[in-house]
């Protein structure tokens, strides 16, 4: 199976401004999601990707079409949800959907049965038949999803799908989004300057900063690996509980207070770790897995990507390299 | 994806074939245009009336006992200048068509930044203003060339014999001259519908392309004692290409009076035609950005 996303050197110049400089790496997630502060060129290499902007150097692949050579493919298997307000007022939703599904290729009767679909999907089925100039800002998001959706596209394009959403907006969209990714075998490219929305929908991310790449993670791996890391409070004579652990292949630190930290190697279960500390008249009190939040990632990739090697290539360290991280956690 | 279900399923059906998938703009263009019934009756009428009327002009022509019975014998002659009128009416109902029609082409799909979404799909710039200009280049043709033609073919069939044969330059004149005004008038008015936006606006302008330049040019030749002031007038540029075409420039040179006209000589007026035509083009594609930069 194709690459969701392959970036060879991609650069791309806007008015006379250096946007995306030589942006090079591979993601094979199903949710990639383009995370970065506002300005960091997430959207440009949306339409980079999509054939907009025209490129200073370098190219891409997008499920292995080449965004040069295929582009008319390429736009052929993508949904695309642009940022900002895009509909035509005077049209209803579901003739819109039915629209741009056309255009799309499909037949006129399939256009119109997958728009009224598309709309019931995304929860406007009552509103299809209402002028999209009438819908309120979460309507017209929505009304945006249904028409990427519509021509049954093998990925979705999603460009800062929540703004200007309330919460319940919000999540509303979010649910929807992991619903797509959940139960479709669409794939997903997901640009927000949100950290939630991409930690809640994606699982990989494109850490961009000033047009480069600041770091490329795959949150499943980290999500797994995160796992392993517990800290516990403990009461009793915890010297020998550390040992045994050690001895079943756990890293432990002991920290004053009864407190410990421990790293857990893959193939440990936790209800080992109850009963040594059982064997060994140990109280466990307070057991927590300590994991990286998307936002320890994100900040220490913007932080590593204002070392000097990282500024020249792009190419700053991942975060799923764990040593900063472990020492972060007490050295371990 | 069914609707009672409430879940997603891709697709899996046919395809439309990519060559033609642009037709799907002109097809939605004109159900936008004939959704109004005030445009569709007064498209009616200017399809109808000006044929009918040339019709019954052609029939009463070629009927000696009609002619006889109104005393008009010789005067409804059937000759060029009875299709360069016919055709120079249709010319002014086009600018009517263009300026009311051009701008509800384009403006709707820029206001709200729905372009973004056309050109996201498998279609390039190219064919989404094909798409755009075939729904006004069809319907000034269908009160233009098309029923010019079909007159043609109605006087050849009941005129004089022989008539068909000494006018059959006339078939190339028609067309040739209808397409460089109808692709004149569709490259302005969706040019203008492009940068301004405001549909009101665009129209306004459509007309104003046509009244102010020529007044001024009008004063300046006028002043200057010349011709090249004609350049601004792109109503009268037409009209040079149509006499010249039609093979009746003879009647561009004198006015009315009998007084010598100055006149843009006709390779002057195709040529400014066309690059005005050219120009509007450029402007478009200026324009018509999935996304815009911003310099500086």
């Amino acid at each position: 199976m194709a690459s969701t996303l392959q970036l060879e050197n991609l650069t791309v110049d806007l008015g006379g401004r250096r946007i995306l400089d030589g942006l090079s790496g591979t993601l094979d997630g199903r949710a990639i999601g383009l995370l970065g502060p506002n300005g960091s060129g997430k959207s440009t290499l949306i339409n980079a990707l999509l054939g907009f902007y025209r490129t200073a150097g370098g190219g891409a692949r997008v499920l292995g079409c080449d965004i040069h050579r295929e582009l008319v493919r390429l736009r052929s298997l993508v949904g695309y949800m642009p940022e900002n307000d895009a509909f035509i007022a005077r049209m209803t939703g579901v003739h819109f959907v039915r629209y741009m599904a056309e255009l799309s290729g499909l037949p006129p009767k399939a256009a119109l049965e997958r728009a009224h679909e598309a709309f019931y999907y995304v929860g406007l089925g009552e509103a299809r038949y209402r002028k999209l100039g009438e819908y309120s800002l979460g309507m017209k998001q929505l009304a945006k999803l249904a028409q990427a959706l519509a021509h049954g596209p093998e990925m979705l394009i999603l460009d800062e799908p929540t703004n200007g959403l309330d919460p319940p907006a919000r999540q509303r969209m979010i649910h929807l989004i992991q619903e797509v990714r959940r139960t479709t075998g669409m794939r997903l490219l997901l640009s927000s300057h949100l950290l939630r929305d991409v930690e809640e929908t994606c699982d990989e991310v494109l850490i961009l900063k000033q047009g480069r790449i600041a770091g490329i993670c795959d949150l499943e791996s980290e999500r797994r690996a995160n796992r392993k890391f517990l800290e516990l409070e403990t009461a009793g004579e915890d010297t020998r509980f550390a040992g045994q652990l050690t001895a079943l292949g756990c890293e432990c630190a002991v920290l004053p207070g009864g407190r410990m930290k421990i790293v857990m190697p893959e193939k440990v279960e936790i209800r080992e770790i109850y009963r040594i500390a059982n064997r060994n008249a140990i109280q466990i009190r307070k057991l927590n897995y300590r994991r990286d939040s998307l936002e320890d990632i994100f900040l220490k990739a913007m932080h590593e990507s204002r070392a000097p090697n990282a500024e020249q290539g792009g190419g700053a360290p991942p975060p799923t390299e764990r040593a900063p991280q472990e020492a972060a956690h007490g050295g371990l | 994806m069914a609707v009672y279900k409430r879940a997603y399923a891709g697709y899996s059906g046919d395809h439309t074939a990519a060559a033609g998938r642009f037709l799907v703009l002109t097809r939605y263009g004109w159900s936008d245009v004939f959704a109004s019934r005030v445009f569709t009756a007064f498209y009616v009428l200017l399809a109808l009336v000006p044929f009918v009327v040339g019709t019954l002009y052609i029939y009463i022509s070629d009927s000696p006992t009609i002619q006889k019975m109104i005393d008009a014998q010789g005067f409804l002659a059937i000759n060029r200048m009875f299709f360069l009128n016919w055709l120079q009416v249709q010319g002014w109902f086009s600018l009517l068509l263009a300026a009311w029609i051009g701008p509800s082409l384009i403006s709707p799909d820029l206001t709200n930044g729905a372009l973004p979404l056309f050109l996201s799909r498998p279609l390039s710039r190219v064919h989404y203003v094909l798409g755009k200009s075939l729904v006004l280049i069809v319907l000034i043709s269908i009160i233009s060339w098309i029923p010019a033609l079909l007159l043609f073919g109605l006087q050849a069939s009941i005129g004089e014999p022989g008539w068909a044969a000494k006018n059959l330059s006339l078939i190339p004149a028609i067309i040739a001259s209808s397409l460089l005004w109808s692709a004149f008038l569709c490259a302005l008015s969706l040019a203008l519908s492009a940068w301004v936006r405001w549909r009101v606006v665009a129209t306004g302008l459509t007309f104003a392309v046509f009244f102010v330049p020529a007044g001024f040019g009008a004063a300046m030749d006028a002043v200057l004692k010349t011709w090249v002031g004609n350049l601004l007038n792109f109503w009268w540029l037409m009209v040079v290409v149509w006499h010249y075409l039609f093979g009746v420039s003879d009647r561009l040179t004198l006015q009315l009076d009998g007084t010598p006209q100055r006149s843009a000589p006709f390779p002057a007026a195709v040529l400014t035609l066309c690059a005005a035509t050219s120009f509007c083009f450029v402007l478009l594609n200026r324009r018509l950005r999935a996304k815009e930069v911003v310099r500086g």
